[in-house]
């Protein structure tokens, strides 16, 4: 199949959508913002089985609320659009920021969310930090709907959970206790137009007092084959008061549970650890600073 | 072939497309508008950028079906029907914000972009909008000072 006898369908809405999908199975290939998907087709890198590709711009899946006090986020809802949300911004600002560090205005005014988690790269904006917020990601079929959580959804380099007559509906953003501050930190070399060579997200919730993690929770992406929670380092900084000791012990262990690609040409493992354990601490003051800020 | 309609600087225009073929390639090759600029096909240089319905994009990512009856805006929207330059083009020239040209019509569609929706935009705010615009000449800072200077007049 050449990228000239592709064929192309809008359905009007999810329901003709998913029809579409048990039709075709591995022969449809969704299209959102295309910013993944046509300079593949560009470089005749599709996946050979493809006939036709089926647009999400008719199903109204952009949109972003408050549900039952969860943050909810259509799948086609674009990086600018959840970029500069006030109630992203006010409800999960790290995931704000991680929208906002995609690519250029140009990229982030078409590319969307639901593009950045179903293409599944190891370095994708919005990972880490969905990771960190726990996020539950909600696939449709015409057998029903599945949600799945963010810790279930990757399964390696550019591979998801779902299957093919499934698409991403909406990612769900449980709410946020008080004291609770959150931080995205994308590492790349150049300020703009750059994959990120490390992400760390952090979600710390304090207790009462402020000297302990009630809770913490630190995503990590472009370090494993796929975005990965640092769980040993959070389990650190739960166990006792908080203290710089404490920080760096929990950020030295991220730094050792990460497991960076030890090919890569781009970047070398040892500096990508290096990066993981000075990005911890940093943004696990930053967003402790904000949890205090926001008693 | 799909039968689209888009509304290219302010007139509707009819074209057949393929299902591949990208919003650039309508521009430049059916349409006969070549200031916007073909270079990357990737997303990474910016040359192609053109207004969609009020956001800067980059056309060669974009296939022409999924711009289908919406608003498109490209270099040649800028300058009035006698051909007089638009307020950011004179100061583009003024300030020496054009060398070899080839990033110019990108540049100026989000300068336009931003200036549209921020007529006083930051410095910083400029750097960003112009990000995704690559200038292998100029070294940005007379661009920034160019779009600088529309915000300062208008
Ligand atoms: C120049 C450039 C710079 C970039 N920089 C960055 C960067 O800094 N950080 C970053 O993270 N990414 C970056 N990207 C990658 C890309 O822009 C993002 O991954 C983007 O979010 C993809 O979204 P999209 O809507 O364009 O996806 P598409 O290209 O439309 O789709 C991507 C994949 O997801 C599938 N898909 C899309 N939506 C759904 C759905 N609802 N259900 C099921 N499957 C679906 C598609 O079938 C396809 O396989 C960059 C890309 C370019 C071209
Ligand atoms: S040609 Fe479109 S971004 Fe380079
Ligand atoms: S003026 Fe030559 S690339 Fe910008």
């Amino acid at each position: 199949m050449t990228k000239k006898d592709l064929n192309y369908l809008a359905p009007a809405g999810l329901e003709p959508l998913l029809n579409i999908l048990v039709e075709y199975g591995e022969k449809a290939r969704l299209l959102a913002g295309g910013t993944d998907l046509i300079p593949a087709m560009h470089k005749d890198k599709l996946d050979p089985k493809v006939t036709t590709l089926v647009s999400l711009k008719r199903t109204a899946l952009g949109y972003i609320h408050e549900r039952d006090g969860n943050l909810v986020i259509g799948s086609a809802t674009t990086h600018t659009d959840v970029a500069t949300s006030p109630l992203v911004r006010t409800k999960a600002a790290l995931l704000a920021t991680g929208s906002g560090a995609v690519g250029s205005l140009q990229i982030r005014n078409v590319a969307t969310i639901g593009g950045n988690v179903c293409n599944a790269g190891p370095s994708a904006d919005t990972s880490a930090p969905l990771m960190a917020l726990d996020a539950q990601l909600v696939a449709a079929s015409k057998r029903g709907r599945r949600v799945v959580p963010v810790s279930q959804w990757y399964l390696g380099p550019s591979r998801n959970t779902l299957l093919p007559d499934e698409a991403l509906v909406e990612i769900v953003i449980p709410g946020l206790p008080p004291r609770t501050g959150t931080h995205y930190q994308k590492f790349s070399p150049r300020s703009y137009m750059d994959l990120a060579w490390v992400g760390v997200a952090v979600v710390v919730t304090l207790d009462h007092k402020l000297k302990r993690c009630e809770d913490v929770r630190i995503g990590l992406s472009a370090v494993s084959p796929s975005p990965m929670r640092a769980i040993k380092a959070e389990a650190i900084l739960k166990s006792v008061e908080i203290s710089e000791d404490l920080i760096d012990r929990a950020a030295l262990a991220a730094s050792e549970e990460c497991n960076p690609n030890p090919r890569s040409r781009r970047v070398p493992a040892w500096y990508r650890r290096e990066m993981v354990r000075v990005l911890t601490k940093r943004g696990f003051l930053e967003a402790m600073r904000l949890a205090s800020a926001a008693v | 072939m799909l039968s689209i309609t888009l509304n290219v600087n302010g007139i509707s225009r009819k074209v057949d497309v393929e299902a591949t073929t990208t919003l650039l390639d309508v521009l430049r090759d059916r349409l006969g508008l070549l200031g916007t600029k073909k270079r990357c096909e990737a997303g990474d240089c910016g040359a192609c950028t053109v207004i969609l319905d009020g956001r800067a994009v980059a056309s060669c990512l974009i296939l022409a079906v999924e711009a289908d009856g919406r608003k498109v805006l490209t270099v040649e929207s800028l300058s009035n029907a006698s051909g007089e330059l638009s307020p950011l083009q004179k100061a583009f020239i003024d300030k020496g914000a054009v060398q070899c040209g080839f990033c110019t019509p990108g540049m100026l569609m989000s300068a336009k972009a931003l200036l549209d929706r921020n007529p006083h935009p930051t410095e910083d705010e400029i750097r960003e909008a112009i990000a995704g615009n690559l200038c292998r000449c100029t070294g940005y800072a007379k661009i920034v000072e160019a779009i600088m200077e529309v915000s300062r007049r208008g």
